[in-house]
């Protein structure tokens, strides 16, 4: 396990590395000159060199790179170029709101997805299997952002349950109440596609010699669902998990537009506006660090379930 | 279950055709231009003058639902067009030849797959800007890796078949055993990949315009159109369904046609674990983080 954590931890910081190198490299091609972007066109001449120097863009850009690598790693992404404000307590302040909703939607995915494949497996060619398949396949093609839509118009507008947007703050109730119908709407595609590879790994693990095993010896069909089938069906879950909270971060982006929540996605695509560029590069480097970091955990927890990929 | 998988192929490829004709008919025809305004009969619901109703500057719904069939797909279109070509290329070279070329290449496709569409694209449009061409890039670079690993994983189990050998034995070099014996060989699954991503591509798309990161106004896009009825939700809704509506079916009817083709060309899984995309193919049994 000391070695396959290792491993893991290597291929860790690589990923990182690369992400910072794009990101980076990305924001450094940019048509156009910063330095003018902040003052204008028609700047002062000293004001304009002064500003390049504070940019650090009077410097070659390994070097620029470099330096903004060790900044970086302290927790140091630069300043808003528009709001005065450090990036990192810009990204700080709606960060909390993002996590939240990217866990709920994640839970919300899980409660729904895998009963509902487990549901479809042992009804099998019957029409439990095929109501479930309909609903996945429902949930496959409904973008995101218009589920949202469908929810606000029949859970805000005509029943007046839920909010229709916006955030009240972390007071229990009102937190829960404000990220419901986000949740949901995110949690929508994903719970389809863990559905379906639920009910195909199912299908699979069900046809094993140790089902008819556990079968044979008369354990019930509950039982042998549960406690045998699934169990297995699930590792092959595991792995998809890390590229399902990946999906999630990123759909929270879209869902954070429709619902106005303060989260990293509304600063995003605000700052993507004002092309406030330290902003969107902090933001997209904490998004990558958090996906980085879940699929991390994922990697450590299929190690655990399933030792043979220690060796590989 | 045959007469089933047929039903699949039908619909959706009715559904395809239905959408290639709203684009082809939008190319000459509209009921009314798709940018102009009628303040006086703005957020009409359906009627028999405008019969998807108007938005909230008067603007006729079904000619801008229309006219974003137009930016949508071809966005789609091309962004698949793009990945499938570049894709089959890389996909050929690290499944055809191994060695570093495949490790390089497979490290970054996990890469890239790690990294979701919207983030890549926000990247993107953060440096050169929003509009339908930077968009189109992001989806795109997002696809490749989807196509990237179906060749390469086709390839690693047929590099070794008796037709390959016998076709080396014969004097083919490596281009001509990759042209004329391998490729026919992947086709079919190349057909199904492109079916599958042109919805993925689409989603992303309707994604991406919602943002206000894709097609740019006054122009529409059926994301956007989505995002422009947002704010007057409750006092017309229409607006905001229709485009939506034409989002989920399009994707439908890919996402049908892909399932169809595929069972079509394999009938072997056709039955047992139908519904089931990333079954593994013959080869790709390596999942995404080794």
């Amino acid at each position: 396990m000391t070695a396959y954590l290792g491993r893991r931890v290597v291929g860790l910081l690589v990923t990182l590395f690369l992400i910072s190198i794009a990101v980076f490299a990305v924001l450094t091609v940019i048509p156009g000159d910063p330095a003018q972007m902040v003052l204008g066109a028609d700047a002062d001449p000293a004001a304009y060199q002064a500003t390049r120097v504070r940019l650090g863009l009077d410097r070659p850009a390994v070097s620029r790179y470099l330096a903004w690598l060790a900044r970086a790693v302290r927790g140091d992404l630069g300043r808003s170029l528009y709001q005065d404000r450090p990036v990192s307590s810009l990204i700080g302040a709606r960060l909390g709101l993002t996590c939240a909703l990217t866990a709920f939607a994640t839970l919300l995915a899980l409660i729904v997805g895998i009963p509902l494949g487990a549901f479809a497996a042992t009804h099998h060619g019957r029409t439990g299997d095929l109501v479930g398949r309909l609903l996945v396949q429902v949930g496959m093609i409904l973008p995101e952002f218009w589920a949202g839509i469908l929810l606000v118009l029949v859970f805000s507008i005509l029943l007046h349950w839920f909010p229709a947007g916006g955030f009240p703050g972390w007071s229990a109730g009102g937190a829960v109440a404000a990220l419901l119908l986000p949740a949901v709407a995110l949690s929508l595609p994903r719970a389809a596609v863990l559905g379906r590879m639920t009910r195909a790994s199912l299908l699979e693990v069900l046809e094993e010699p140790y089902v008819a095993v556990a079968r044979a010896k008369g354990l019930s069909g509950f039982v042998v669902l549960y406690k045998h089938a699934l169990k297995n069906a699930l590792i092959a879950l595991v792995t998809v998990l890390g590229l399902l909270v990946a999906q999630l971060v990123a759909g929270s982006i879209i869902i954070e537009s429709v619902f106005y929540l303060p989260g990293l996605g509304r600063l995003v695509v605000q700052a993507i506006g004002e092309r406030d560029l330290p902003v969107v590069q902090g933001a997209i480097i904490v998004a990558a660090f958090l996906i980085a970091l879940v699929n991390f955990g994922v990697d450590l927890i299929y190690g655990f379930l399933d030792p043979r990929v220690r060796y590989r | 279950m045959r007469r089933r998988l047929d039903a699949s192929l039908t619909f959706g490829g009715a559904i395809v055709f239905a959408l290639a004709l709203l684009v082809l008919v939008s190319l000459f025809y509209t009921p009314y231009p798709p940018t102009r305004q009628d303040i006086a009969s703005r957020l009409a619901p359906p009627s028999s003058t405008h019969l998807l109703g108007t938005d909230h500057l008067g603007r006729d719904t079904l000619s801008r639902l229309m006219e974003g069939a137009q930016n949508s797909l071809s966005v789609a279109v091309l962004a698949v067009a793009f990945a499938s070509v570049v894709g089959t290329a890389l996909g050929m070279i690290a499944g055809y030849f191994g060695g570093w070329a495949d490790e390089v290449l497979m490290r970054f496709v996990d890469f890239v797959m790690g990294f979701p569409v919207v983030l890549l694209a926000i990247l993107v449009i953060a440096a050169f800007g929003p509009g339908l061409r930077n968009s189109l890039i992001a989806i795109a670079v997002a696809t490749v890796p989807s196509f990237a690993r179906l060749v390469r994983g086709t390839l690693l189990s047929l590099r070794e078949a008796d037709f390959v050998l016998a076709a080396r034995a014969g004097g083919a070099g490596n281009l001509r055993v990759l042209a004329v014996h391998l490729f026919p060989n992947l086709s079919s699954y190349l057909l199904v990949q492109v079916t599958i991503s042109l919805g993925t591509a689409l989603l992303a798309d309707a994604g991406l315009s919602y943002l206000g990161l894709g097609v740019q106004p006054p122009h529409a896009s059926w994301g956007r159109m989505v995002y422009e009825a947002r704010g007057f939700l409750a006092l017309d809704a229409w607006p905001a369904i229709f485009p939506g509506l034409a989002i989920a079916t399009a994707i439908l009817g890919f996402n049908l046609l892909g399932d169809g083709l595929r069972d079509r060309f394999d009938p072997r899984g056709a039955g047992r674990v139908r519904g089931t995309r990333r079954r593994p193919r013959p080869g790709s049994s390596r999942s995404s983080r080794g």
